[in-house]
Parts: C-alpha cells; structure tokens; sequence
C-alpha cells in the first residue's frame, strides 16, 4: 500500500520534471528570441526577458539535477563501469560504495542548501526588475538535491536485490550527448 | 590541504561519482578541517553565483539547436551536400566524414554532438567501403574535435565567461586552425586510403553538388546567422544562440517538416535534461575554483611561476600540457572553470593575448577528450557504436600527432593562432 503510493508520487514528480525541463528551454529561447525581434523593430527591448531566462535556468539545473539522478545521466568518468576486465560482482560494489557516497553528500548538500534558503527568506530579497523572491527559486536547490539522494539510495537498494549492474532506468551515464 | 584535495579528487573521480559531486567534496572537507570559520552555506552560495549569469545562457540555447538540426533532416543534408564535394577524391568517404563534421561545428557547439550525428550516419559507409572499424573510429572521434574549434563553441563560450574575454572574437579566430587541422585530417586520409588500396565508387558531378547545394542551403543559413549576426555586432553570442534554435525549429519543422511538434517537445527535454548536467558541473567548478582562490592558491602560483621565470612561449607550452592531460582525466567543462583561473593571471602579467591564451585552451581541450585513457569522445563512441575500448583507441595515434604538431604551431606563432580574426577584424 505504502509502496504503491509512493510510486505514484514518484511517476507524478517524474512527469512534473519532465514537463518543466522541455517546457523551460523552449520558453527561455522563445524570450530571448522576443527580445531581439523587439529591439531591432520597435528600438526597445523588454528588459524582465533575461532576468526570467536566467531564473528559468537556474531552476531547471536543479530540476534536471534530481532527473540526471533518475537516469544515470550525471556526468561523471565512467571507465570502470565500462571495461569489462572488472568482474560485474566487483563492479557492482563499486556501484554501490559510489552510490552511498553520493547519497551522502546530496543530503548534505540539501541540508545547507535549507539553512542558505532559509537566509534568503529572511532578508526577503527579490531579483532586479521584476523583485521574484530569491527564496522561492532557490528551494529547488535543496528540494532537488534531496531527491537525488532518494534516487541514489534506490539504486543501492536495486543494486542489492537484483542481479545485474544498475546505474539507472535507461542506463545513460559517461556524458553521452 | 592540496595534498588532500588531490587524493579525494583522484579517488571519487575513479569511484565515478558525478563530476559536480567530485569537486564539492573536497571543498567540503576542506572548508570543514581548514577554514572553520567559513560556514558551509558558501557551498550553495557559491553555485548558485556560478550558475546565475546570463551569457552561459548560449550553451544551454546552442545544444538545443544542434539537437534538433540533428533529429531533424540537417545533418544528412550536410553530408550529402560535402560527400558531392569531395567524395570522388582517392578517401573521399573519409573526406566526407572530415569535411561534415566541421561543418557540423558550425551549427553546433558541442564536439559530441558531432561524434553522434555525424558518426551514425557516416559510419556505416565508411565501413561498406572497407575501412577498419578502428581507423572510422579514430577518424569520427578525432574530426570532432575540429568542431571545437568551428564556432559556434561551448568550449570558447566558457573560457570566455570564465575570464572576461570576447565570446565573439574568440569565435572568429578558432575559424583558421579548425580549418587547418580539417585540410591535414585530409591529407592523412589520402594517403591511407592509398596504402589501404580504398578506392572510391563516385565520380565528380558538377549536377550532383549544384542539387545537393540546394537542398542544403537552409542549413548553411545557420552558420551565416550565427557568424554574420555576432560578427557584425546585430547580436550578442546568447542572442544569436537563440536565433539558432528560432531557425532550427523553423527549418526542421516548417520547410523540412522532419520534426513534429511531439518530437520537438522530446527533443526539448532530452536538451534539457543535457544543460541541467553542464550546469550544475559549471555550479560544482565555481564553488571549487572560488574555494581555490579563496585559500590563495593562484597567488601561490603567481609567486612560483614569477620565482622561476619562464618565457612566455615556455609558459605556453605547459599550459598545453596542463590542458591536455586535465581533459583526458576530467570533463572539459570542469577542467576550464577549475584550472583557468589559476593560469590567465600569470599569462596576462606575461602580455599573453587572452584570445590566443583561449585558442590554445580550446584546442588541447578538444584534443584531451579524444585522447586516452580516458578522453569523453571515447566512451561516448563506445556507446554510440557498441565497440570495445581498445577497438576504438587503436588508430588514434597518428591523429593525435597531426593535431598535437598544430598545437606546438598555435603556441609558437600568435599570428597562426589569430590568422582569421586579424583578417576578419
């Protein structure tokens, strides 16, 4: 019961990272585009145009962070997991030891993203132009990080119970694009 | 403190952690075990700053462009268009390989990229025509490297941000030696194609360039923009970059109609699922290259450097080195932001051009990550063409001397290095 909904929850913030990391690339081109055609045709631009883009992608770095985690996109040096002269048993050890460790220090990182947003809401400081509370678009860092130790401890924990080498659903790592 | 940075850095790169997370921890110990007065909310402090400035936004714009012209119907356009061109030449496959793939560098940023693209639809014509899988290999990895160079270029985008140079000029001067490594790549190819008895089935047809011309003319109109655009001041690198991507959907969409608004959106958050990654390493090196200065190390550096008193070509030439060997153990993003900052100083106080400085960066960065044992372009061909590592790592050598001997030509001679932005300029 508990489970099932906790993948519910999980398949929904899936989808909700999904929708914002295409929605918010096409939306900064898209503003910044806007901006240009607005200079050269009507002499003026529309100044909040970059303070958004740059908001936008600050957040779905974070968001995108949490995603990586989901996919094993992070980029990182993946030779050992890649040459096969490296048994999968010690392999997977390796994977496992890595995993904790990231686990680790998403968390710690969360923990003093949370004492540094929670000084922002205390100043109550706002962006340039359009004065969008500093707190609010900084949580994702914190909230985001979190996750991505949630999803390095599922891997520990599929890495365990399952038979072969896990790094991620659809096993993307090593910086492959 | 270094000596424990560096074992941490060695072990946790090893251990395959995320490259981000590799350069936060040791900045976390240290801070903890050595500035204790700090507090550690500079952690989220400093990659936030490292994260929140607006010129990065080119990188992010720019990937997005070439991800798109490359579902879409770009890249086989270019292709076609270059192997009309030069396919009838003795390694005309091979030709064609190099000359899409700097071509490619023109529309996009990234030297991945290119290694995917082009490679996928390249490799298998090499192979049909009889060339080993190791030298295609070599061949797709290392003519790359030349889209590094062929502005748009992440690369030049970063190290521009990271020390205040012009992204623009920048641009311009990596144009004359991307293009003189495409032509030597060339020379190369002849000759093996000679010895390996490789003969080619085209012939040249003037018909054939003149219709593969057309059909590709809407993709040479993004060089111009992004060139012509920046060039003549109408708009700044991150505003060109988002015309790219206006003009990519435009073309994809619209006049190709290779790509529904479903693909798009796919393609969307594939890019940026890929920028969220850049991010939040460029996050990771600024917190560890703030830290570093922070703790007086570049100082120190300074202080070294100026007690040993090299020339100024001595000094270059283990930038080279410095460059080369960081990027065949790091990511090249992270290698700029972390080791850049330690060396502009002293090349500055050393009447260095930062252009040039950024030129000779830029090329050992390409040539690092396509050098083993563990240059990224390699595992990205491992995965891309499902090959083993030695396979693809076997014929790299005589490339890697080809652009190794440019490198040394780029230090000596600023006037090489700079050729076409002078000319341009």
């Amino acid at each position: 019961m508990l489970l099932k909904l906790l993948k519910t929850v999980d398949s929904a913030i899936k989808r909700i990272e999904e929708a914002f990391l295409a929605l918010s690339i096409l939306a900064i081109s898209g503003l910044i585009f806007y901006n240009v055609i607005l200079r050269y045709l009507f002499g003026g631009g529309w100044a909040p145009s970059s303070e958004l883009s740059i908001v936008l992608m600050v957040i779905s770095t974070f968001i995108g962070c949490s995603y990586a985690a989901r996919k094993g996109a992070h980029l990182s040096m993946s030779a050992i997991y890649d040459v096969d002269f490296i048994s999968i048993r010690k392999r997977k050890i390796f994977m496992i030891i890595s995993s904790a460790l990231i686990a680790l220090f998403s968390f710690v990182l969360a923990y003093y993203g949370a004492l540094y947003v929670r000084g922002n809401f205390i100043s109550g400081r706002g962006t340039f132009i359009l004065d969008l509370p500093y707190w609010i678009i900084n949580a994702f860092f914190p909230i985001c990080l979190f996750l991505m130790g949630v999803h390095y401890l599922k891997n520990i924990y599929i890495n365990i119970k399952e038979e072969e080498l896990y790094a991620g659903p659809e096993e993307e790592a090593g910086g492959r694009f | 403190m270094l000596p424990l940075i560096l074992i941490l850095l060695f072990v946790l790169l090893l251990l395959g952690l995320p490259m981000f997370i590799v350069l936060i921890v040791p900045t976390f110990f240290s801070i903890l075990i050595f500035e204790p007065r700090l507090s550690l909310t500079v952690m989220p402090q400093q990659i936030l700053d490292g994260i929140n400035v607006f010129p990065l936004l080119a990188i992010p714009l720019f990937i997005f462009a070439a991800m798109i012209m490359s579902h879409g119907k770009t890249s086989r356009q270019l292709v076609n268009f270059v192997s009309a061109l030069v396919g009838h030449i003795p390694g005309g496959v091979a030709h064609t390989t190099i000359g899409a793939c700097t071509i490619f560098g023109a529309i996009s940023g990234s030297h991945q990229a290119a290694v995917v693209s082009i490679g996928e639809i390249m490799f298998p014509k090499l192979k049909e025509i009889g060339y080993s899988d190791s030298f295609n290999l070599a061949l797709i990895i290392n003519s790359s490297d030349i889209s590094a160079l062929i502005p748009p270029s992440i690369i030049m985008i970063l190290y521009g941000v990271t020390v205040g140079a012009s992204v623009g000029e920048l641009f311009l001067a990596g144009i004359g030696p991307g293009l003189v490594i495409a032509f030597f790549f060339m020379i190369y190819a002849y000759f093996r194609a000679r010895r390996d008895k490789v003969y080619v089935k085209e012939s040249f047809n003037f018909k054939a360039v003149a219709v593969a011309f057309k059909n590709g003319l809407w993709a040479f109109g993004l060089p111009l923009i992004i060139i012509g655009g920046i060039y003549m001041g109408i708009f700044s690198p991150t505003e060109a970059a988002a015309v790219a991507v206006i003009y990519a959907m435009f073309v994809e969409m619209i006049v190709y109609r290779a790509l529904s608004p479903k693909d798009l959106y796919k393609v969307a958050q594939r890019a940026g699922l890929i920028n969220a990654v850049i991010f939040i390493l460029i996050g990771g090196g600024q917190l560890f290259s703030w830290f570093l200065s922070y703790s007086g190390v570049p100082r120190q550096l300074i202080d070294i450097v100026v007690g040993i008193d090299p020339s100024p070509l001595v000094f270059l030439l283990l930038v080279n080195v410095i460059f080369f060997i960081s990027c065949m153990l790091i990511e090249p993003a992270a290698a700029i932001i972390v080791v850049t900052p330690l060396i502009y100083p002293i090349a500055m106080g050393m009447g260095v051009d930062p252009i040039h400085l950024g030129i000779i960066i830029t090329m050992q960065v390409a040539i690092g990550s396509a050098t083993p044992p563990f240059g990224v372009d390699i595992f990205t061909a491992m995965a891309a063409f499902d090959k083993k590592y030695l396979e693809v790592i076997k014929d790299t050598p005589v490339f890697i001397g080809i652009l190794l001997i440019i490198a040394l030509l780029v230090t000596v001679f600023p006037s090489f290095a700079l050729f076409t932005r002078n000319i341009l300029m």
